[in-house]
């Protein structure tokens, strides 16, 4: 009985298949368009799911815990005997003083992230993003030493000069000379990124001699980072504590909003597609109404009607998810993802020039199925009812 | 979290499946109030066309009910990395009120989309259409449930932030004891593996019974019909319960990790997968045999719904055996070679 059916099925397909070939010219528009839809559906799930998977990346650089102090729900400058504080918490592994803030540079609008580096001459992993950057440092003892990313650079337009100047708040200048500059694999954080000495940066900035932005906590065993991120709360008044995992969930859920809004807008795409499905398939050809009433006539039933405009429908969503999804692909690889990674990423004068890699996941291909094909599908339905209930008298 | 990709995906289907049980329900209307068989009218035989409308969309419906389902469980289990406390997709969908109960409405749902397709089977397999005021019900019936669903749905997905603090399947499933809540409070292993294996014999026993279809007669057939019905009801939600509590923990090797979900992702869904087929395969052939006895009193002049209920209980006693296989499988291997 069940091979009986498959046998049914599968002849009813391969009519429906032989009737595609006889509307080609047809057929073939409906399916470009039904791609250019999916195209975009799927460039949006897709860069999304390989933008949660750089920053997933990137965030296993991040010290387990940051700990800021905050006044009227603004974050204000901690003092550096704080880590005498929470140094002797047992399970901690070290504890660094960060100065952490943005630069606005008039001169072309662009915000530049400015960290002071405790020890900037001392080879270890830069703190909060894990990067390794003195294998390519030249450190100069007598001016001020930075690292600074490719966006920040370009943005100088520095060409083969090492030096630059910034302003501080008083409005005169500090000079420095590039010791270093980040490559492409991390230019996801370190585009606009100016990594100097601790003491540099408060001065920059207009800073006490002791003042710092936050603290990066590290800790040894993985399981007790919320047991010591509440210590920490305990111990130093009106701090907040941020945990890896909570900055990794905010980044899940922007991403996700932000993917979701951006298919709600694709919205309207979706609908107009879905009401041309339905008018194509509703407006029969004479032709095509006469085949189904030889159909008929020959032995066909309604149901056998319906499984071919069925057939017909799969056959125009398959091979439109395949171009759509790999047009998709090949925008992720190929361009970046350069349509819609604006909306997931933001924007600003320095954008980060991220290289997003796809990713395959059954996830993404049930939201993209269910986002275009579905719709697609039920949009045809009635008009194939309708197409199967012609009768052979009122036709021939 | 309305604004998510999963979510959007999952209006859309309920989008589609409240489109379609409008039409059906517009369809059922106009069958339950001109329906004549005896005629041949322009109208009767426009109505024996539009049946052929509402089981197309029936099937349609429970297709992208059956992916709404799918796609309900994994994106519950995105929601879960985004949850304070949730760590699968049981902790997901216990973060409020509606999460749980739009899951139950989708499987009932399925139910019975599945089950008025097994009627519309028989209905059209006959010239007398016995069924077609019957399955009439049926979409009027449906059309009230999809809503309830979509709108669980909707309070489902607007009423999760990701500041709400929940709990997980450890705690959720778990015994009082251990400090959980036990949502399925069970005294004891014993007394649930007990409940199953009667419910089992009983339900395979009446099986057997409907096996015999051609020399019983009407009247202990339908009450045969109505008890299993019944009972096919309890062994899917013992079932549930089973998995959740006694099997799942083999499957993970983890003695508190009791998700019914994670058995639907890698590499639980080698066993997850059939397990859940087999049984979703059982009850729903179970109950089409069972509603095919019942409705056997209405007609059956050609004798379509005996051979029906004949291979159906043929079939669910097949799957219920695989499904008990399956279950059994992982604490069997445990028990005896002592672990994996």
């Amino acid at each position: 009985m069940a091979l009986r059916y498959i046998d049914r099925q599968l002849n009813i397909a391969d009519y429906a298949l032989s009737g595609f070939k006889r509307r080609v010219a047809r057929n073939v528009v409906v399916v470009f368009i039904f791609a250019l839809v999916i195209f975009m559906v799927a460039s949006f799930s897709l860069t999304t799911t390989s933008l949660k998977q750089a920053a997933g990346r990137l965030l296993e650089t991040v010290p387990d815990i940051t700990v800021q102090k905050m006044s009227a729900g603004r974050q204000v400058s901690l003092t550096e005997d704080a880590v005498d504080k929470l140094e002797n918490i047992f399970g901690i592994r070290s504890v660094r003083p960060r100065v952490w803030g943005y630069y606005f540079d008039e001169n072309n609008g662009a915000n530049y992230t400015v960290i002071g580096h405790p020890k900037l001459s001392e080879k270890s992993p830069l703190p909060g993003l894990g990067i390794d950057y003195l294998p390519e440092m030249q450190l100069d003892t007598v001016a001020e030493n930075a690292v600074i990313g490719r966006g920040v650079r370009q943005s100088l337009e520095l060409g083969s000069r090492r030096t630059f100047s910034l302003f501080r708040p008083d409005l005169t200048l500090k000079s420095f000379i590039t010791a270093g500059a980040f490559g492409a694999d991390t230019s996801m954080v370190t585009d606009d990124l100016i990594i100097m000495d601790l003491q540099a940066a408060r001065d920059l900035f207009g800073l006490a001699p002791a003042e710092i932005t936050d603290l990066l906590v590290d800790v040894a065993n993985p399981l007790e980072i919320d047991n010591i991120a509440d210590k920490i709360g305990e111990r130093l008044q009106g701090v907040r504590v941020v945990t890896r995992e909570r900055i990794a969930k905010t980044y899940r859920v922007a991403f996700g909003w932000r993917s979701g809004f951006g298919l709600a807008c694709l919205f309207g795409a979706m609908a107009a597609f879905a009401i041309f499905a339905w008018d194509k398939a509703t407006g029969l050809t004479p032709a095509q109404q006469r085949e189904v009433a030889i159909l008929k006539v020959v032995g066909w039933q309604t149901e056998d009607v319906i499984t071919l405009r069925f057939w017909e429908s799969i056959i125009i969503s398959a091979s439109a998810l395949g171009l759509g999804y790999l047009g998709a692909w090949m925008h992720l690889l190929f361009f970046d993802g350069v349509l819609f990674r604006p909306v997931l990423l933001g924007w600003s004068v320095l954008k980060p020039p991220v290289s997003l890699i796809p990713v395959f996941s059954i996830g993404d291909l049930l939201i993209i199925f269910s986002l275009s094909v579905l719709p697609y599908l039920a949009a045809t339905v009635i008009p194939a009812w309708h197409s199967a209930a012609i009768r052979p008298d009122s036709v021939i | 979290m309305i604004l998510e990709s999963w979510s959007i995906a999952l209006l859309t289907c309920s989008a589609v499946t409240i489109i379609f049980g409008i039409v059906g329900a517009v369809t059922a209307l106009q069958v339950l109030r001109y329906w004549d068989i005896g005629s041949d009218s322009e109208r009767q035989i426009r109505l024996e066309e539009q049946i052929w409308l509402a089981a197309t969309l029936v099937e349609f419906g429970l297709v992208v009910q059956i992916i709404s389902a799918f796609i309900f469980i994994y994106a519950a289990d995105y929601f879960a990395t985004v949850l304070t406390g949730a760590m699968c997709a049981a902790g997901a969908l216990s973060a409020n009120y509606y999460g749980l109960p739009a899951l139950g409405f989708k499987l009932t749902t399925i139910f019975l989309g599945t089950l008025w397709i097994i009627l519309h089977k028989l209905d059209i397999g006959s010239e007398y259409f016995p069924f077609t005021r019957l399955k009439s019900f049926g979409l009027l019936v449906l059309l009230p449930l999809l809503a309830s669903d979509a709108l669980l749905v909707v309070l489902y997905l607007v009423n999760l932030e990701p500041e709400i603090i929940t709990s997980c399947c450890g705690i959720i499933f778990g015994g009082e004891v251990t400090g959980g809540y036990s949502l399925f409070d069970y005294s004891s292993s014993t007394t649930i593996l007990s409940l199953l294996a009667v419910s089992t014999v009983l339900l395979l026993a009446g099986s057997v019974f409907q096996l015999r279809v051609k020399s019983v007669s009407r009247t202990p057939l339908v009450l045969v019909g109505w008890l299993l019905t019944a009972g096919w009801v309890v062994f899917y939600l013992l079932s549930l319960v089973v998995i959740t509590v006694l099997v799942s923990p083999y499957v993970y090797a983890l003695p508190h990790h009791r998700c019914p979900f994670d058995l639907l992702q890698y590499p639980y869904v080698i066993i997850g997968l059939p397990l859940y087929l087999f049984l979703h395969g059982a009850v729903i052939s179970g109950l089409g045999a069972a509603m095919a006895s019942m409705v056997t009193w209405l007609n059956d002049a050609d004798g379509l719904v005996d051979q029906f209920i004949r291979r159906a209980a043929l079939l669910n006693i097949i799957l219920t055996l695989l499904f008990l296989l399956v279950a059994g499988w992982q604490p069997f291997i445990y028990i005896v070679l002592g672990g994996q």
